[in-house]
């Protein structure tokens, strides 16, 4: 019988220098350990509801939506299987989903564009002249080598690949961790660099699933059978969670705890299921204990308010907010995501408190600086809102991230990744102006400009303040700029228009070929 | 200074490719050229300010040791090290014949 992970002792060739099993935050962080491995020429298999290999050319920004291209171009891969959920493989619309991300590939990659050829098991096309097949578990064929495994754990979660936002999460996983494995096993997949993404950051993975993460690594790696039995513990309590059965959840949370001691997830789950039988304090002492055992848990990500948020779910974001203030009313996060909420509401006093509420909570936190920016902008007053707004700008230079940005790790040189920043220059330049400041004004609103946020609107900005320091010449120069900024802005809105015309068609073709 | 391109004598001056503003005190510049965006601290920020006209490197040294209590010597060599980096990110640049 194969073993299906060889990994952590075997070197078989001269170039490996990295063998092992990897648990990463953030997916992105699988190039720097394949880089450092040497890798050369490898097959990897993608076990993901997200493809992560979008075209990025050298030089730009490596993500979590990209850092697969990179180990294409630099030879580092010679074949990709993107594993996607088996639910995506059902239907043909959910069929249909993924050809829509493969021809959206295909588009950004340079070279010619190979066929896509579509078969009862498999969806395939070339990448940079390299093969790239789209499958199920189930549809892998048997590989005689080592491969590299990588694995994320929102592949757990996700039931269906979508274009556009995912579902929102179900309260069970599709598939459990050990099921994943002993499929991968059915296929005799060995690998000997096994990387394991959490994606949590981002709100890809509900913070509750996070131990999945875990659990993969102790399967994969052989773990006691006391951290097993814990993890069997974890997956009857939650499915007797999901069933009502509160107290048969409990105990079985309890026994996890005890057979998981370093684990913050059984706390966090108790936490969860005292808030929902009102016993709050139990509820606020498990949250605090699962934070003392996992300081990672501390995080924007910590519920689906972020998600929500960024899906315009509001009252589920409100609510989601509600509930973590009810566990820990110093969660800076939430107040901030309350704050969003009030500004998207147009309730600019809310904005304010909520947005100061976390600013006094986390100063370092940009985004509540920025939200904070914005409601006194809105409220009319300039000098607190140009205050704000710089902070936020002096936090980005520090290293500070918005939560908006896309994961990235600084692979091919820092670059910021979050464009924003640049319109906190925007607002900052028009503020100036507001405020008769013309030559600051100028300075901010260049800089939005050279960041490229070009525009109707910054170079009529521009012109009225070359206008008010009657430069004429300027004048001139800002106003041809506009007209020239007019007619490039046509250029998206014809293409959306054709877009539209078109998907009706598109669909109907897409859903023939994957019927 | 050695394997410096930059000496007391050199005049320097901050290039076209990029652009600048005050951030309270503080610098922020774009490199448009290559899209990478750096901060500079207060005295970084009255360095870089001092550039945006031509001037010696000298002039520049004199101008933060008559206003910061510092040894005339560390100021001269922080500038400078300074100056190299500004110069190695094409942010500056030297005016003709004045390299060391």
């Amino acid at each position: 019988m194969p073993q299906i992970f060889l990994g952590t002792a075997q070197r078989k060739s001269p170039n490996r220098s990295l063998t092992g099993i990897f648990r990463i935050e953030n997916h992105d962080q699988a190039l720097s350990i394949w880089r450092d491995s040497g890798c050369v020429n490898r097959v990897l298999i993608h076990v993901d509801a997200h493809h992560d290999m979008w075209w990025v050319a050298p030089g730009q920004v490596v993500t979590i939506a990209n850092y697969i291209s990179p180990a294409l171009r630099d030879g580092l891969l010679r074949e990709i299987y993107w594993v996607v959920p088996d639910r995506s493989w059902e239907s043909a619309d959910n069929r249909r989903q993924i050809l829509h991300h493969l021809y959206r590939i295909r588009e950004q990659y340079p070279g010619p564009r190979h066929p896509v050829e579509i078969r009862r098991d498999r969806i395939s096309t070339m990448l940079l002249g390299k093969p790239l097949h789209i499958c199920a578990l189930d549809g892998l064929p048997k590989f005689g080598e080592d491969v590299l495994l990588d694995l994320d754990v929102d592949y757990m979660i996700i039931p269906r690949v979508r274009y556009g936002a995912d579902d929102p999460r179900p309260s069970l996983p599709w598939i459990w961790p050990e099921e994943l494995l002993s499929r991968l096993q059915a296929r005799e997949v060995q690998s000997d660099i096994v990387t394991i993404a959490y994606s949590v950051h981002g709100g890809y993975t509900p913070l509750r699933w996070k131990y999945f993460g875990n659990e993969l690594e102790s399967r994969v790696g052989g773990a006691d059978p006391g951290v097993l039995r814990g993890m069997r513990l974890m997956r009857e309590g939650a499915e007797a969670a999901v069933r009502g059965e509160s107290s048969a959840a409990e105990l079985k949370f309890i026994e996890a705890a005890e057979c998981l001691p370093s684990l913050g997830a059984p706390s966090w789950q108790l936490a969860y299921l005292y808030l929902d039988a009102q016993r709050l304090s139990e509820a606020r002492q498990m949250y605090l204990r699962s934070l003392d055992l996992d300081p990672s848990y501390r995080t924007p990500f910590n519920s689906d308010a972020l998600s929500s948020f960024w899906e315009h779910r509001w009252r589920a974001a409100e609510s989601e907010c509600r509930r973590t203030l009810e566990l820990d009313p110093g969660d800076a996060f939430a107040h901030l995501v309350l704050g969003w909420l009030a500004l998207e509401q147009s309730k600019w006093g809310t904005a304010e408190s909520e947005a100061r509420r976390a600013v006094e909570i986390r100063p370092d936190s940009l985004d509540a600086q920025r939200a904070l920016g914005e409601a006194l902008q809105k409220l009319g007053r300039g000098q607190e809102a140009v205050a704000a707004y710089e902070r936020s700008l002096k936090l980005a230079l520090t290293g500070q991230e918005s939560l908006h940005e896309c994961p990235a790790i600084a692979v091919e040189g820092p670059r910021l990744n979050d464009w924003r920043h640049f319109d906190v220059y925007l607002r900052l330049g028009e503020l100036f102006l507001s405020l008769g400041e013309l030559d600051r004004a100028g300075q901010y609103l260049c800089m939005a400009v050279a960041a490229g946020l070009d525009g109707v609107l910054p170079r009529f900005r521009l012109a009225s303040l070359a206008f008010r320091q009657r430069r004429w010449k300027a004048v001139a120069w800002e106003l041809m700029q506009m007209a020239k900024q007019s007619l490039v802005g046509t250029g998206p809105i014809m293409w959306t228009l054709w877009r539209k015309i078109r998907r009706p068609f598109r669909g109907a073709y897409e859903l023939w070929l994957v019927r | 200074m050695m394997n410096s391109n930059i000496s007391d004598h050199s005049v320097v001056v901050a290039t076209r490719d990029q652009v600048s503003c005050d951030l309270a005190g503080e610098a922020a510049i774009l490199n448009i050229k290559s899209g990478v965006y750096y901060g500079l601290d207060p005295i970084g920020a009255q360095i870089w300010k001092l550039t945006q006209e031509p001037r010696r490197v000298a002039q520049i040294q004199n101008a933060i040791t008559s206003e910061y209590e510092v040894d005339p010597n560390r100021c001269a060599q922080d500038v400078v090290a300074l100056l190299e980096k500004l110069l190695a990110e094409g942010l500056i640049e030297l005016k003709n014949g004045t390299t060391a």
